[in-house]
């Protein structure tokens, strides 16, 4: 697992439409307060469902394999340097996925780490998708 | 001859539940919309429709001992309110499950086209949500 922030980075190919400041496709501000938001949520569920995929099994929904696990690690890890709001929830997709979500009035959004290592990020206001788009993780070689 | 038990249309007042798992956290009191719409995402098997429980033939206890996991959260919705958002509830009752009924526009096929309408139900009708109650492995460690 790559605890080096500075080597890898997210980058946003698409900016998102009618996002409200604080949601999780704009920046927020870099403060050890959204870091330690995000590491929160490295710890309190991305490394427990990587130890013990049963835990989400066990509900008949398919696990992150441990790949994907690792991946939004290093997601969050990038998140957290850019200053992306964290998520209010994470959740397994059911379909080996890992979610990031978060809502603020009527805005929604979902950060999607799927199955097959595609990250993508998903706005919507009242209810309606306003934004969909690829993020891409870069890391320094 | 009589109809089978469930086969009954589903008036507007009816109540209905939806099974959630209690864990991860797709209900957060927290959270905006507290449940998440991953709470109302079709699964492999919902190849007819998105499965609901009739509260007029099981509880909330008995909706959430359906379910293989340890434990559940039971979401409550108002057949009415399901149709105001434009979705179609039916009764499809099954052998052993006579109060099992479904939302029709949500299967698994859909499930990538119909997430507005699951946040819908979220965001506009915020159903209740009761338990957590047990499900059929409680007690056992995964």
């Amino acid at each position: 697992m790559n605890n080096t922030i500075e080597e890898t980075r997210i980058e946003p190919s698409l900016r998102t439409r009618g996002a409200e400041a604080g949601s999780l496709g704009t920046v927020l501000y870099r403060t050890d307060a959204v870091r330690m938001a995000w590491e929160s949520v490295i710890d309190r569920w991305l490394i427990e469902w990587g130890r013990s995929p049963g835990l989400v099994s066990q509900y008949g929904l398919v696990p992150a394999t441990p790949d994907i696990v690792v991946l939004a690690v290093k997601v969050a890890r990038a998140c957290a340097e850019v200053g992306l709001a964290p998520p209010q929830r994470v959740l397994p997709d059911g379909e080996g996925g890992i979610l990031f979500e978060r809502g603020e009035g009527d805005v929604f959004e979902a950060l999607s780490i799927l199955a097959d290592g595609r990250i993508e990020l998903k706005s919507f206001k009242n209810s309606k998708l306003v934004s969909e788009g690829p993020l891409s993780l870069v890391e320094s070689v | 001859m009589d109809s089978p038990p469930g086969s009954e249309p589903i008036d507007d007042d009816e109540i209905l539940y939806r099974r959630v798992p209690a864990k991860p956290p797709f209900w957060d009191p927290t959270a905006t919309p507290p449940l998440s719409p991953e709470a109302f995402k079709p699964r492999v098997d919902d190849t007819s429709g998105l499965s609901l429980g009739r509260a007029r033939y099981v509880t909330p206890e008995g909706e959430a001992g359906k379910g293989q996991g340890p434990g559940y959260h039971i979401a409550v919705v108002r057949a009415g309110d399901l149709r105001r958002l434009g979705l179609t509830v039916v009764p499809r009752p099954l052998e052993d499950d006579p109060g099992h009924a479904e939302i029709t526009e949500i299967r698994y096929d859909t499930r990538r086209t119909t997430e507005e309408e699951r946040l819908r139900i979220c965001s506009e009708l915020k159903p209740e949500v009761l338990g957590p109650f047990p499900g059929k492995s409680a007690g056992k460690t995964p």
